[in-house]
């Protein structure tokens, strides 16, 4: 990596670092990602915010938002598959998801109705995308069943192929697969559990 | 051999199998080690296809015997060696005794190739066809509850078929479906069941 601007700004933080100082840590780290992210260095960039479904882990490319996971589904692991699937260049970065964690505090706070978000769905293919690619216009408040997305999606009768791609949904709450129920009103099954699903149409019910 | 209560056949080794496999050698070997086992590579899940799609219309014990050759022939099903072929390889093919010789399966198979090359710049065959994966796997008892169609094969192959697919009817498809580990058809009680690991 070179850096062409400010290489004294650089050497006066290093010549200050101190391994033991978590700030100095700190800053030298938002440095060297804002760096990356200049140079189109970094592919991937996440952090982890609070929410009533407990800690999520929000991704992103520079297309958009690439992911977000609950906490069941292992961070670490999920960054690991990002690697493997995306690009092994992955980097904490609190502040290329400030606005995403944004709209999630205020959604979460009955603020937001809908996201306003770039996204990047290159983790899903064929039948899953097209069933991604609908979610969106299922409304803030309102639920469809399986059998209506997979109409929505030109294959009435595939029913549990939408099971799956809601179950793969790589962007839970933001691509509201949520909103996605069974025909006799039950919940169906959710892959953050039933409560965050109950929780989250509750919220959107108020 | 032993015909179990479920319409299974129990082999001389004492293993459940489905009549389909229970008597030729090369049947029993490819319900034993590759039938329902994932396939999750794009020249392999080509093969199948293909091989599928000959199938069309005979048996699939005609196939397996005609594996090598076909492979010889299709140099191994590798799509880009493939979609190289010209109108005079596909002349050539008819003439090969080792393969089922029927141009539109021919000419299907160097189609698919070209559709199966297309299909990258969108994340490739392999997520395409595993993204009709239902939620959940028929558990078959007896022959009563064997399908030969899912609504999920329907839609694979009406998605195929816009890809520019040829030879991929629902059928063929529901056959690939359960032949690649999409769904496992395994009776309940049979030895192989849930060995591809997708459900468990």
């Amino acid at each position: 990596m070179t850096l062409d601007h400010s290489d004294a700004e650089i050497a006066a933080l290093l010549s200050s670092l101190d391994p033991e100082d978590p700030a100095v840590m700190s800053r030298l780290h938002d440095r060297l990602a804002t760096a990356a992210a200049g140079e189109h260095t970094l592919d991937i960039a996440y952090r982890t915010v609070d929410s009533p479904l407990g800690p999520l882990l929000l991704a992103a490319t520079e297309r958009g938002m690439v992911r977000v996971a609950f906490a069941a589904e292992d961070h670490d692991a999920v960054l690991q598959r990002l690697a493997e699937k995306l690009s092994p260049r992955i980097l904490r970065s609190a502040a290329r998801l400030d606005p995403a964690a944004r709209e999630l505090d205020e959604y979460f706070a009955g603020k937001r109705r809908l996201f306003d978000l770039p996204l990047d769905l290159s983790l899903s293919r064929g039948f899953r995308l097209s069933v991604l690619q609908h979610l969106p216009h299922i409304a803030y408040g309102r639920t469809e069943s399986y059998a209506e997305v997979a109409l929505a999606t030109g294959s009435p009768r595939a029913v549990r192929a939408v099971g799956t791609a809601c179950a793969t949904n790589p962007l839970p709450v933001i691509v509201p697969c949520h909103r996605v129920v069974k025909s006799d009103g039950s919940l169906g099954n959710y892959l953050g559990g039933i409560d965050a699903k109950r929780t989250l149409l509750e919220l959107e019910a108020a | 051999m032993t015909p179990s209560e479920n319409g299974a056949i129990i082999g001389d080794d004492g293993l459940a199998r489905p009549p389909w496999a229970s008597t030729d050698p090369l049947m029993r070997e490819y319900y034993d080690h590759e039938w329902g086992m994932p396939v999750r590579d794009e020249q392999g899940l080509y093969e199948r296809i293909s091989l599928e799609g000959f199938q069309a219309g005979l048996s699939w014990a005609t196939i397996l015997r005609k594996r090598e050759a076909f492979r010889t022939a299709f140099l191994d099903f590798h799509p880009d060696s493939v979609a190289a072929f010209s109108e005079a390889d596909v002349e050539r093919l008819m003439l090969d005794p080792g393969i089922v010789r029927n141009r539109l399966k021919i000419r299907a198979a160097i189609t698919n190739a070209k559709a199966t090359i297309a299909l990258r710049s969108e994340g490739g065959l392999v997520d395409f066809v595993w993204s009709f994966q239902p939620d959940s796997t028929p558990e078959p008892l007896t022959f009563a509850d064997l399908a030969t169609q899912s609504p999920e094969s329907v839609a694979l192959s009406k998605a195929l078929r816009k890809k520019g697919f040829a030879f991929v009817g629902p059928t063929t498809m529901y056959a690939l479906m359960e032949a690649i580990g999409i769904i496992d058809t395994h009776f309940v009680d049979s030895h192989r069941r849930g060995s591809s690991g997708v459900w468990t």
